[in-house]
């Protein structure tokens, strides 16, 4: 008997572990039904191993709840399954009166929809349609994503996106894009005006004041007064003066136009002004010194137009006992004066020895017919350095003044690096 | 010069002051035995397709005159396989580059530009002879 109770305990004992068992198992089958567990760990012969279930993934749920965008899972015909609280905000309408309507009917255009469908056979899963809202009294623009959950689900995710943002910025990009148009045809516009002024002024206006120099110089002047003579005279000089003028302005204003531009070799150009200026240079014993200088991307014509402006300005205001010594050289230090420019810009220095200027004039002589000195001190209508100054922005550089009174000038050009 | 030529010029001049001078110029030069004025380029084209005008040895045109311009004149002209061996001449008052680039382009023989003096007037036909003859 005394085995058979011990049996009987053992049994017992055995029944109670059982129940134990049964009652752990029980409470995690109800944990996993309330939701409460998202994986369970498994002792496997003392190696744990991670069960996670689908159903448990919260987090996801979750997101697809609360994230920015719409969200619906519709079966293939269209009806709508579920829907996330933000396409309920999309369109609008409390999200349970959405689930079981179909897609097609926030579609502006229904039929778009068997499109859509269809158009997942070929790959093509996101589209921008218009999407209506507020029951069909508006519409909004959309993108439509769709994802194909088939075969572990049967119905397609959709994600939809409000374009109304973007649409927007677009039309503002638009509108944008088109006052730059019309700024650029008024542009235009102003540009081909000027070509007919400089015409007018290169033609019209010199056709006359052509013909008061030349038959002002046939009238007979032995029967002249004294003081008719001294009039004439006045009246020539004036002509002239104007027609000379007039040349100058259309040469500035024909150096307004963007020209080709083309590697440019200043040596070599530089060379070529000097040749050209051979008479002016030998007859007032000037020195040039031309320095290692760079080759640039530039208008051929109007680099060498520069030049030809501030050597002869070098030479014109030169001292009168000392001959003109001009050195032209690159500064290579450009990052001491401003940092992290080197590799944006060249500086091009020419430097004279000529009669300087007071710092109080150097911002005036840049200006079209500003002149310093008197009439028949020095002659020229003052054009020169307003062409330089026009030249350099025309290349999208620039041009400045050191000078001191009796001991010379030195202007730098600053050259960009394209 | 070794021979006195007796050139036939026609010349293009809308300006009455300045075909006064022009006229007079070539009349006064012993190489040119008939000068020709019309006031525009059309009447150029016309009095060089007439059958009864006797075709001139030279042609000088102003550039800007009513109707028809003097570039759209030579442009006709120098297309023109009856009329493009005609030596042709530019005077203008304009120093646009523009004018010179399509005289040049046309095969107009020199582009002059209208003098500030009589003298330099009288340049102007010595200049086309002087063209003429190389």
């Amino acid at each position: 008997m005394k085995a058979n109770d011990k049996n009987i305990d053992a049994l017992q004992a055995e029944i109670a572990a059982l129940k134990e068992e049964l009652f752990e198992s029980n409470s995690i089958v109800n944990a996993i039904k309330q939701g409460d567990v998202d994986a369970l760990v498994v002792h496997n012969n003392g190696v744990p191993q991670l069960y996670s279930l689908e159903t448990a993934d919260y987090t996801y749920r979750l997101l697809i709840e609360k994230f920015r965008q719409g969200a619906l899972s519709i079966s293939r015909n269209g009806l709508i399954l579920y829907c996330n609280d933000y396409f309920s905000q999309l369109v609008h309408i409390p999200s349970e009166m959405i689930i079981g309507t179909y897609l097609s009917e926030y579609l502006d255009n229904p039929a778009q929809f068997g499109q859509i469908i269809e158009a997942i056979k070929y790959g093509i899963t996101t589209h921008e349609i218009l999407f209506r809202y507020d029951h069909n009294q508006k519409t909004f623009p959309g993108s439509i994503s769709l994802t194909d959950l088939e075969p572990s689900v049967e119905a397609i995710g959709i994600v939809i996106t409000d374009l109304t943002e973007k649409k927007k910025h677009e039309e503002a990009l638009f509108r944008h894009h088109q006052e730059l148009e019309d700024k650029i045809n008024e542009l235009h516009r102003t540009n081909s005006n000027l070509k007919e002024f400089i015409h007018v002024i290169s033609h019209d206006l010199k056709e006359p004041l052509r013909k008061i120099v030349m038959h002002s110089d046939r009238i007979d002047g032995s029967y002249l007064s004294e003081s008719d003579t001294k009039a004439m005279n006045v009246l020539k000089v004036s002509a002239l003066r104007l027609n000379s003028l007039i040349d100058d302005l259309v040469q500035y204003s024909s150096h307004t136009a963007q020209l080709e531009r083309t590697e440019v070799n200043l040596v070599a150009i530089i060379h070529e002004v000097v040749d050209d200026l051979e008479i002016l240079i030998t007859d007032k014993k000037a020195k040039i010194e031309i320095g290692k200088l760079p080759v640039l991307k530039a208008s051929k014509v109007q680099i060498r137009q520069l030049f030809a402006n501030l050597i002869t300005n070098a030479i014109k205001y030169s001292k009168a006992d000392t001959p003109p010594l001009i050195q032209i050289v690159q500064d290579d230090n450009l990052n001491a004066e401003i940092p992290n420019q080197n590799t944006k810009f060249v500086k091009i220095q020419i430097k004279d020895n000529g009669i300087g200027m007071e710092s109080s004039h150097l911002l005036k002589i840049f200006t079209i017919f500003q002149r310093l000195h008197a009439k028949n001190e020095y002659s020229g209508n003052g054009i020169g350095l307003a062409i330089c100054k026009k030249i350099m922005e025309n290349h999208s550089g620039n041009i400045t003044v050191e000078s001191t009174l009796n001991e010379g000038t030195t202007f730098n050009l600053y050259f960009p690096i394209l | 010069m070794p021979e006195k030529f007796n050139l036939h010029i026609i010349i293009a001049e809308d300006d009455n002051d300045d075909a006064d001078v022009i006229f007079e110029t070539f009349t006064k030069n012993p190489n040119f035995g008939k000068v020709s004025l019309v006031p525009n380029g059309e009447e150029l084209l016309n009095y060089l397709k007439d059958a009864a005008t006797e075709t001139p040895d030279v042609i000088l045109t102003d550039i800007n005159m009513p109707i028809v311009d003097g570039i759209e004149a030579l442009q006709e002209i120098l297309n023109n396989t009856e009329l493009k061996n005609i030596p042709c001449f530019v005077y203008s008052t304009s120093i646009n580059p523009s004018y010179k680039e399509k005289c040049d382009v046309l095969g107009v023989k020199a582009y002059l530009i209208k003098p500030y003096s009589f003298e330099a007037f009288e340049e102007i036909p010595k200049t086309i002879l002087r063209i003429i003859e190389v």
